[in-house]
């Protein structure tokens, strides 16, 4: 996955999720995004770290970064994408630094690939994952590979839909819908093995 | 079109930063943009038109205004600032030189631990500027006011700029805290060597000394709280105080020739006793004590920092004594003959009270008479400690006789008739001993 720099910037702002109003000064709009999603990227980080403390350091590193950005004379039309943008690539940074090995081999390793339709189940993802134990299904989610672990997270903890978590991870939709479904079958694997 | 929340979504929205974490995070946000403010943007040049009046415009010449505008360019640039940096509370520019002038060199500190050490400058010289105006007698309440305020507003940045050091290096966050609780000692001790100075307007620098004790308060409670979540590193502190040891010795030679003979020594003594400690704390962590050790050097760093601004610092040095800011530590010869010197002399003023005439009648014959018998029992207790070289024991012990003996001869006095020798004071730290004089005037 690319670092977040202009491009990635233009590409969200023409995106809507969650657009703040242009007005106000710069501290002014950071601090009120900061009000709006430091809950939901805490959430996001504790989820698919597992470590509280090091999910709040790297929601800091997120809003500092973001910060960087800014003062360098950048605007930011839409800071949730932006943000989630950023702890994505911290969150795989930090897995990195733990495996020491690169995240196209993990992904490799963890059976990812871009798939096809043809390998969907049956019924909606919202109806398999409401079979499971919430709690459950969340502490599980750690455990899953990587690839899948992103996927899940944004879509069943954040509320992102697969268009959304498309842009994100920059995949096809089509591959999001892949992880979703075979997530979900290791997710369901993992519940009833636990 | 928004599809109704999953059971995992609804419980994922449990999992929330806590208020505080909330408010401590933001904390920490604000506080990198702060430091990393925006850049300011460059406005066009308006052409330059004087008006008067609402119908007459005078269009200015640029070749006449450009001189003008270049000596007053220099003006506000150059004589400005160095005329503030004289100014003292009350007068003009004493806002200048607080609100610019250093509010421009603390821009220019880059690094957190560079503007903890620019927020101890400024608290140092807020406190002088206190001791002078009321030594001169101008410390007025409005004067004082201003000070505090200002003081206050340094030592809570220092604590920010140590917090925001906590974030990203907990080791030099620790030498930060350390360093400024030391400045703080140093200033309080000068502060209440200038409260208990009479001056001659009756002014007082009570508020300033409050502030300053509050301050190393807040940092020492936020530092504790944090050193609970990360413990330090022995190797980091140990290699900081090598480097600062250093560099005092250093100093110690450069200044030799300016301080007198009494201070170097007394200076000598202090080196040998940071050099006695770090022995000390290098067996506490061989023995598996680490945190006790590095309890012992952030002690041992905070005296070598105090020691160098007595050695550094012509105020400082004749304002305080070198007891005062970092007291003797007696070796244990030194604390086994203060034991038995105090010893020695308790059992001479109980052999005196012993032989005064016991008065009938008195109410207090039967307390003295208990207390009479309690002593020769509290001596033995100190000798069996002194003979197990319970040195702390025994320095409690010899305490607690001494309080005694002190009633008694109090109540001997009412009685009838006062001992005539004191014993020497001990105190049952190992910090400070001082031998009271002895009188045996009769």
């Amino acid at each position: 996955m690319k670092g977040f720099g202009s491009s990635d910037v233009s590409y969200y702002n023409g995106f809507h999720m969650g657009d703040l109003p242009q007005k106000g000064s710069h501290e002014e709009r950071f601090l009120k995004a900061f009000d709006e999603y430091a809950d939901a990227l805490y959430r996001h980080a504790s989820v698919r770290m597992r470590d509280r403390e090091r999910a709040v350091e790297l929601v800091q590193d997120a809003f500092t970064k973001a910060w960087s950005y800014v003062r360098d004379g950048n605007e930011i039309d839409s800071y949730r994408p932006f943000l989630y943008k950023i702890l994505g690539n911290l969150i795989i940074d930090e897995y990195r630094k733990k495996r020491e090995e690169s995240l196209d081999a993990l992904l490799e390793k963890d059976g990812v690939s871009e798939g096809s339709f043809a390998d969907l189940q049956t019924g909606s993802l919202e109806e398999s994952m409401d079979a499971l134990d919430a709690q459950r299904a969340v502490e599980l989610i750690s455990q899953l590979p990587v690839g899948f672990r992103e996927v899940l997270t944004l879509r069943f903890v954040d509320g992102l839909g697969p268009k959304e978590i498309a842009v994100l991870i920059e995949e096809t939709e089509n591959v999001v819908s892949v992880r979703l479904h075979r997530g979900i079958k290791l997710l369901k694997d993992a519940v009833e093995n636990n | 079109m928004k599809t109704k929340k999953t059971k995992i979504e609804i419980y994922a929205e449990t999992i929330r930063l806590s208020a505080g974490e909330k408010r401590d995070l933001k904390a920490r946000i604000v506080s990198y943009m702060d430091y990393h403010p925006m850049m300011s943007t460059m406005k066009p040049v308006q052409p330059v038109v004087a008006s008067f009046e609402s119908f007459v415009q005078v269009r200015l010449n640029a070749w006449f205004l450009r001189p003008i505008a270049g000596i007053v360019a220099v003006v506000l640039i150059v004589g400005l600032p160095l005329a503030a940096e004289s100014a003292q509370p009350g007068d003009v520019l004493y806002m200048m030189k607080v609100r610019v002038n250093e509010e421009v060199q603390a821009r220019l500190a880059l690094s957190p631990y560079e503007k903890v050490a620019w927020d101890v400058t400024r608290v140092e010289r807020r406190v002088a500027e206190a001791r002078l105006l009321a030594k001169e007698g101008k410390l007025t309440t409005e004067a004082e006011t201003q000070l505090a305020v200002t003081l206050k507003e340094h030592t809570d940045s220092a604590a920010e700029n140590i917090a925001l050091l906590r974030t990203t290096d907990a080791d030099g966050a620790a030498v930060a805290q350390v360093t400024f609780e030391s400045a703080l000692d140093v200033q309080t001790a000068m502060l209440e060597t200038s409260t208990s100075t009479t001056y001659a307007t009756g002014t007082s620098i009570a508020d300033i000394a409050a502030v300053v004790k509050v301050a190393k308060e807040d940092v020492g409670n936020a530092a504790d709280a944090a050193l609970a979540d990360s413990p330090l590193s022995y190797e980091r502190m140990n290699a900081q105080i090598e480097s600062q040891t250093t560099r005092a010795r250093e100093l110690l030679t450069a200044v030799s020739e300016i301080v007198s003979t009494k201070e170097k020594g007394e200076i000598d003594r202090r080196f040998e006793d940071i050099d006695r400690a770090i022995v000390s704390a290098r067996g506490q962590k061989d023995e598996g004590q680490e945190s006790e050790a590095i309890d012992s050097l952030k002690k041992i760093l905070s005296d070598i920092q105090k020691l160098v601004t007595f050695m550094t610092d012509i105020d400082v040095r004749s304002t305080v004594t070198v007891e005062a800011l970092v007291p003797k530590k007696l070796t244990a010869d030194e604390r086994l003959a203060n034991i038995n010197q105090s010893l020695e002399a308790l059992k001479r003023t109980h052999n005196e009270l012993s032989q005064l005439p016991v008065q009938a009648q008195s109410a207090f014959t039967q307390k003295i008479a208990v207390g009479m018998e309690l002593l020769p029992k509290m001596f033995a207790t100190i000798e069996e400690q002194r003979e197990r070289n319970n040195l702390d024991g025994a320095e409690v012990g010899i305490h607690d006789a001494l309080a005694l003996a002190e009633d008694i001869k109090k109540l001997s006095i009412l009685d009838g008739e006062a001992p005539t020798t004191t014993p020497p004071v001990i105190t049952p730290s190992t910090t400070s001993t001082t031998t009271a004089t002895t009188s045996t005037a009769q």
